[in-house]
């Protein structure tokens, strides 16, 4: 009779139960990675990182997210934004899931390499998932268990970026090379990308011998190369080429998250004719204008109407010019484009989150800074060189040995190379010059450089996370 | 003195006119000697000339006469209207009405019959004290919420029904005119019968059966009516709209001459009929009664493609061969079939752009910034329709042995299957929106199932002065849901006829299927016991107690234990209350007691692990099965406990034309359960979990108060039944550390739930006016970037910072009274009867208002916008987002109203007329149903959603509609 009253779950495990064997293991590391394919681990990044900055615009047309994603524009965001929520929440949610692996898969009886290996990936992204929290919102609560709580309080951002540093120092370890994977695990976290997370993190940090040291680490391990063309390095014959250090993967059929879509490209693509999204995050005249003469990367980084891209007319969606700007043209995203008609096939693109361009950046930037600008010229001009694809009459080797003029034009080369891959607005903030640039837009110092704590986080937490200076 | 024989015919006034009676029974006082009228009314006996005669039957008056020498008398019984000796249905059992210490309301059959919905709980509202119905949405085939003694819970404040004994939680498969009575238990007395169900309030059905001694009949009911969507919501026109646009954004829109105006909601209302039908034949013979009916409902939506039909077909059957053995089925099955219109249609018809024409030159469909072209979505998104049928039956055995011994054993079952086909085609409205670039189809099997066995053992006795009735029982019962989900993609045809076969891709991509959910799996074993003492009708005590264990909770938790005591006074039947004219009733009684409510999820208590969170690797990309933590379960869950105390007063005057019943309660909920949001940080996405999160107290006074009088050939009555409530949360535990409970709707909070307010309290800023210019703006503190013409918002804590600590109470949600009012009449063969409802004290959030990601249509009031230093100080300049929508008083209604329910005008045509044609009674009426309303709210209607932490929150719902009818109702 008392087993009558016993009625477990019957469709789901538990987490007394899970994991217990190897599959399990497997299958908990992969889940950590499915948040990467997140609209809202991505739709934090780009209103937030190129929306924010001067090189993109809200985009879409003009009613469109004109409360939510607008403000982001102008500066006006504020606390109760969903975007600044939700990002939040998809990070936190990377985080909890390799919490799982690296407290409960060490208790599993298995392949001990392996084990270490889905540890190590855990590591890296939990690592990659508290680097966001820390540029985005600060010092933020580091969670590690898997329990309900909430009592946490804001870790400082020292303490924030030590707990990241050894996550991604663990996984360094642990973790293999790209070239030690099979095919069929591409995408996995690899040394190389530790190494790489970990230099941008240190750039952020300001510690440029430290940043300096691991771009290097990643340069001298023969593992990527840049590829020959700027403008393939974005497309799908070059999905986990050389250049890619890391990347994440989408199939591009109908279905959502659970089927493989990557949400990275359904909110920027092209709006209109052809269909691929909302058209959102538009690179701004003011991106465009900035680009050396004959720069071929302005080409490669923005869809202007009436461009045929694989066979595909951009008509684009003419009833909606983006108003928010003066002088402001229809425009898209160029380094999203995969070829197809449809927002669903748009969803088989990857991602490269860290390329082999942004680790020769950072190294000549840290380079720079420590006093070693020869070598960091070789980095700067190794990335210039491909840009011009052999045309020795534009984007000329540069010379400069001043390393505060030096260190200016490398943050203009990393604003051109990396343009709408959400570097801008972060590269502006850690380097002081977010007042200058974005001013006119509404930045206000001692004020935009975090995004305020969600409201509805300090609410449920009954006020004890401390909000960000001068959000209210 | 000699015997002479005596005979007579009984008849009585059933509200047709004069009929036989038969089966009354007549005893001579003062022996056992007697005789029963025959089916005609005749009796005749053999009765000494000086003895009394007592005439009785249950319903009746008894009626003792002398003979005075007479050999003939004839006597008409007169309706017992005090209902005195009413038998009342409590759960497992009968009690008089008298002997009652609990406070149950009766409803009869044929007061229910009055509202053309689908769900005969409809037609309690402003009937019973303390019962609210909310109609919150006109979409056809759907149910109210109904909520007694207001909210203790966030889990589902619903009540149970038993249904002949089998326990459900949704009525909607019955129909009305099936019913013999409803019964709502409210207070501890008579819930605590039904243990951990019990705390939200048990409504028990009883349907028809025929009655032993009456004649068989047929009767047939038809009634047809068309409904209509009277309400509008007063918007901006075009030219407003786009006047208010270029106030945001200047030079948007630069020849407002030529802007088209569309009123879309114009565009997707229609008017709808409904009817409904049903034949049924009832009768007896000694060994054998019986109920059996057909219906056939049949509901269109005001909203187009969308309708709902049910045919309800019902066979009860009682065959008691033996005196002491009778065995007995109820059966409905009740299938249906409910076409799906798109139910947000009024909500974006709200928000969609008046300048927009509705289609191109060309006859397409325009695309609609932000929102979507509605008539498009009503076009390619209706292709959805739900088959199904509720089978709710029950097979029981009876045995009556020694002497008032009862055993009763019974099985009852529910099972309820439901399949949903929807169908969308190919199109493209927009080049960016309302695309479906793969046709579509997907099938949804969902099955219910409950089964039940409860076995009872009554013991009814009289001992001299003192009645006893007990109950002992022991029931099981095991639960039992699952979802199945097919979908296939690219199918090679549009047609209905291509839908059965794989449509011939190879892709094995374009077919997704799997078990999508069980959403209730638990078994309950429960026994239970109740002792029912009354003496010489003046004294009365009920014990009742239930132990009820669910699979629901885990290790101790699992069992809980439902005692409570009622006592009861019959004032009226002491010597010292002597006023036989004036007063005729007076009974006093109160109860304690404590009932639970378990209705949470079944994996509530567990941490479960969410399958499918799948990784992409590789070249090429596949798919890799990935399992991680999802949710938090609460090992510690608990019922939540309900203790109720009730103090009740029943008075009757001038042979009862006066009747009135007070009562007083207080209910406190003592760890009531709520499914709260964890902090983000957590990592548990969107995911709620369930809490024992604190104690909350309702309170109040009901009275339900009627007068009856006839004057001549006017029978006339007047009713009026309300009740306060006032809701105040005692304590809050619910996450630790934390003494409120926030309500939040896409993440921003609504509500704040906190010692000393209501459940579900508005929470936000307190708007003081409008700037008027950038000195007021610099002499308070402020959001970043306020301007002239913004929203003041209050500092309330004065700490000189604006910002979320100065969000503060801003309205609640639960009204202070619930009212409703009856009255008509008859002159002759005429009858007009009225019912009101309204409620007073409660605010809306018109949500609707608030939360705008992106531009929307304004409502009307928005025109009036300020415009410079001086011109409004209520209405903000015009912005698409940003701080004026932050939730505030602003948004904040009050939602009081006063509602003509229903009115029915009615004609019984003459006996006369009738008989040439076999005809029993026939009756023909008008009706017409919520015809108007008296609200200051301005949206379709105040009846708006109710849950507990999100409650009276107005986020856009399918309007109910205004309906006529015409009906008859015949018996042969």
């Amino acid at each position: 009779k008392e087993e009558f009253l016993e009625k477990a779950p019957q469709d789901k495990l538990t987490q007394e139960n899970f994991p217990s064997n190897p599959a399990d293991a497997l299958a908990a590391t992969n889940a950590i990675y499915e948040v990467l394919r997140f609209g809202t681990y991505h739709r934090g990044y780009y209103p937030i990182d190129d929306i924010m900055s001067d090189d993109a615009l809200k985009g879409s047309s003009p009613g469109d997210l004109v409360a939510d994603l607008q403000p982001f524009d102008v500066f006006d965001h504020n606390v109760t934004n969903p975007f600044v929520l939700n990002w939040w929440r998809a990070l936190y949610t990377g985080v909890r899931r390799a919490n799982v692996v690296i407290d409960r898969v060490s208790q599993v009886e298995m392949d001990q390499n392996l084990k270490e290996r889905y540890i190590g990936e855990a590591k890296f992204l939990r690592g990659l998932y508290y680097s966001d929290l820390a540029r985005g919102y600060g010092g933020v609560p580091l969670v590690t268990e898997s329990a309900i709580r909430t009592d946490y309080t804001r870790a400082t951002i020292e303490q924030t970026y030590d707990f990241i540093e050894a996550d991604l120092r663990a996984a360094i370890e642990a973790l293999p090379e790209k070239s030690d994977y099979a095919a069929d695990d591409l995408g996995r976290a690899t040394k190389g990308a530790a190494k790489a997370l970990l230099a941008r993190v240190y750039l952020y940090q300001e510690e440029y011998d430290s940043a300096a040291f691991f771009a290097e680490e990643v340069i001298n391990s023969q593992q990527y190369d840049l590829e020959p063309s700027f403008e393939s390095a974005f497309r799908e014959e070059t999905e986990f080429g050389s250049e890619s250090v890391f990347e994440i993967g989408g199939i591009g059929v109908q279905g959502g998250v659970t089927a493989g879509n990557n949400e990275y490209t359904t909110g920027q693509g092209v709006r209109g004719n052809p269909n691929r999204g909302i058209g959102a995050n538009r690179p701004s005249m003011d991106l465009i204008n900035s680009f050396e003469a004959g720069d071929p990367r302005m080409q490669a980084t923005v869809i202007f109407v009436g461009e045929v891209l694989d066979g595909i007319e951009i008509v684009g969606d003419s009833q909606t010019p983006d108003t928010t700007a003066t002088g402001q043209i229809e425009t898209y995203n160029q380094k999203i484009w995969t070829p197809g008609t449809t927002p669903f096939s748009n969803t088989a693109h990857n991602r490269r989150l860290i390329r082999y361009a942004e680790v020769l950046l950072i190294a000549a930037e840290a380079l720079n800074r420590s006093n070693n600008a020869a070598q960091a010229l070789v980095y700067l001009n190794e990335v210039r060189e491909r840009a011009r694809e052999g045309n020795e009459s534009i984007l000329p080797d540069i010379t400069e040995t001043d390393p505060d003029l030096l260190e200016g034009l490398i943050l203009e080369e990393r604003r051109h190379e990396l343009a709408m891959e959400g570097h801008r607005f972060w590269d502006l903030v850690r380097t002081g010059n977010a007042e200058e640039v974005l001013g006119t837009f509404g930045f206000q110092t001692n004020k935009h450089e975090l995004l305020p704590i969600p409201q509805s986080e300090r609410d449920i937490t009954n006020g004890l996370l401390e909000q960000n200076p001068n959000w209210n | 003195y000699s015997q002479n024989t005596v005979s007579g015919k009984v008849t009585a006034n059933d509200g047709n006119g004069i009929q036989p009676l038969p089966g009354v029974s007549i005893q001579i006082v003062g022996t056992t000697n007697g005789a029963v009228t025959d089916l005609d009314g005749n009796y005749s006996l053999e009765a000494p000339e000086n003895a009394e005669l007592k005439f009785s039957f249950i319903g009746y008056s008894t009626q003792t006469i002398p003979v005075n020498g007479r050999s003939v008398i004839d006597v008409e019984m007169m309706e017992d209207i005090a209902t005195l000796s009413e038998v009342v249905v409590v759960g497992y059992g009968t009690v008089k009405k008298s002997d009652l210490t609990g406070s149950v309301s009766s409803i009869k059959g044929e007061e229910l019959v009055t509202v053309p919905t689908v769900n005969p709980v409809d037609a309690l509202q402003g009937k019973v004290a303390g019962v609210q119905i909310t109609n919150s949405s006109g979409a056809p085939g759907s149910s109210p919420n109904v909520r007694i003694r207001g909210v203790g819970t966030s889990g589902d404040p619903s009540p149970i029904y038993v249904v002949d004994g089998v326990i459900l939680n949704d009525i909607s498969f019955l129909n009305s005119k099936d019913i013999e009575s409803m019964q709502v238990l409210k207070d501890a007395s008579a819930l605590a019968i039904y243990g951990n169900r019990g705390a939200n309030g048990v409504i028990i059905i009883t349907t028809k059966l025929g009655k032993k001694g009456e004649a068989a009949s047929i009767s047939v009911n038809s009634d047809f009516g068309i409904q209509v969507q009277q309400n509008r919501i007063d918007l901006l026109n075009g030219r407003q709209f786009a006047e208010v646009v270029n106030a945001i954004n200047p030079g948007t829109y630069n020849n407002l001459d030529v802007l088209p105006n569309t009123d879309w909601q114009e565009l997707i209302f229609e008017p709808a009929p409904v009817q409904n039908h049903q034949v049924s034949i009832s009768g007896a013979s000694e060994t054998n009664q019986y109920f059996f009916s057909l219906g056939y409902f049949d509901q269109s939506g005001t909203l187009p493609e969308s309708r709902y039909q049910r045919i309800t077909m019902k066979l009860n059957d009682k065959y008691s061969p033996k005196e002491y053995f009778s065995l007995g089925t109820n059966l409905t099955i009740s299938p249906f079939e409910r076409n799906n219109t798109i139910n947000n249609a009024p909500f974006n018809a709200y928000r969609a752009w008046p300048i927009i024409e509705p289609y191109t030159e060309s006859g397409d469909f325009n695309v609609v910034p932000s929102v979507g072209n509605i008539l498009a979505d009503l076009a390619y998104n209706t292709d959805n329709v739900t088959r199904g049928f509720t089978t709710v039956g029950q097979v029981y055995g009876e045995v009556n042995f020694l002497d008032g011994f009862k055993l009763k054993s019974s099985l009852g079952v529910e099972l309820f299957l439901e399949e949903n086909e929807s169908f969308v085609p190919v199109f493209a409205v927009g080049q960016s929106q309302q695309q479906n670039p793969e046709s579509r189809f997907t099938k949804n099997n969902f099955r219910r199932s409950s089964i039940i066995w409860e076995n009872t053992l009554n013991y009814d006795k009289q001992i001299g002065k003192s009645q006893i009735n007990a109950v002992v029982g022991y029931t099981v019962q095991e639960v039992s849901n699952e979802r199945f989900n097919i979908t296939a993609r690219n199918l090679i045809r549009d047609g209905k006829d291509f839908r059965y076969i794989n449509p011939g891709n190879i892709d094995p991509a374009t077919i997704e299927n799997g078990i999508r959910d069980i959403n209730d799996f638990y078994n309950q074993i429960s026994y239970l016991a109740r002792f029912n003492y009354s003496y010489d009708n003046r004294y009365i005590a009920t014990l009742t107690y239930r132990r009820d264990g669910s699979s629901k909770f885990l290790g101790d938790n699992k069992y809980g234990d439902f005692p409570a005591v009622g006592l009861g006074w019959n004032i009226i039947n002491e010597d010292f209350i002597n006023f036989p004219n004036v007063i005729t009733n007076m009974k006093l009684r109160g109860s304690w007691g404590r009932v639970g409510n378990d209705k949470i999820d079944y994996l509530a208590a567990y941490n479960v692990v969410n399958n499918n969170l799948n990784g992409v690797f590789g070249s090429p990309e596949q798919l890799y099965f990935g399992q991680s933590d999802a949710g938090f379960g609460n090992p510690d869950l608990r019922w939540e406990i309900v203790e109720q105390i009730n103090i009740g007063l029943e008075l009757g005057f001038y042979q009862e034309r006066l009747t009135a019943e007070l009562d007083f309660y207080n209910r406190d909920t003592d760890g009531f359960l709520v499914n709260l949001p964890v902090p983000a940080y957590l990592g548990n996405g969107t995911d709620l979990v369930f809490y024992n999160a604190g104690k909350v107290r309702n309170r109040g006074f009901e009275f339900n108060i009627n007068w009856q009088d006839e004057i001549g050939d006017f029978t006339y009555y007047v009713g009026f039944n309300g009740a306060t409530l006032k809701n105040e949360v005692l304590e809050v535990s619910g996450l630790e550390g934390s003494d409120e409970l926030l309500g939040n709707i896409n993440n921003n909070v609504i509500s704040r739930t906190v010692a000393g307010l209501p459940i579900g309290a508005f929470y936000g800023y307190q708007v003081e006016g409008v700037f008027q210019n950038t000195d007021e703006i610099a002499g308070r503190p402020t959001f970043a970037g306020t301007q002239p013409g913004d929203l003041i918002f209050a500092d309330t804590n004065d700490d000189g910072v604006l910002n979320g600590d100065d969000r503060t109470f801003i309205g609640s949600p639960i009204p202070d009274f619930n009212y409703g009012i009856n009255l008509g009449g008859t002159y002759k063969s005429f009858g007009l009867d009225l019912l009101f409802q309204g409620q007073e004290g409660n605010e809306i959030l018109n949500y609707k208002e608030t939360v705008r990601p992106d531009r929307y249509n304004f409502e009307a009031h928005v025109y009036d916008y300020w415009r410079g230093e001086g011109t409004s100080n209520t209405e903000p300049r015009p912005t698409d987002g940003g701080n004026n929508y932050r939730v505030s008083s602003q948004y904040i209604q009050d939602g009081s109203f006063l509602r003509l329910r229903t009115v029915t005008l009615s004609y019984n045509l003459p006996s006369t007329l009738m008989e040439n044609i076999g005809l029993n009674t026939a009756r023909v009426y008008l009706r017409g149903n919520n015809i108007f309303t008296i609200t200051d709210f301005t949206g379709y209607n105040p009846e708006v959603p109710g849950g507990t932490l999100i409650n009276g929150v107005d986020q856009g719902t399918y309007p109910v509609s205004s309906v006529y009818s015409v009906g008859v109702n015949l018996t042969f």
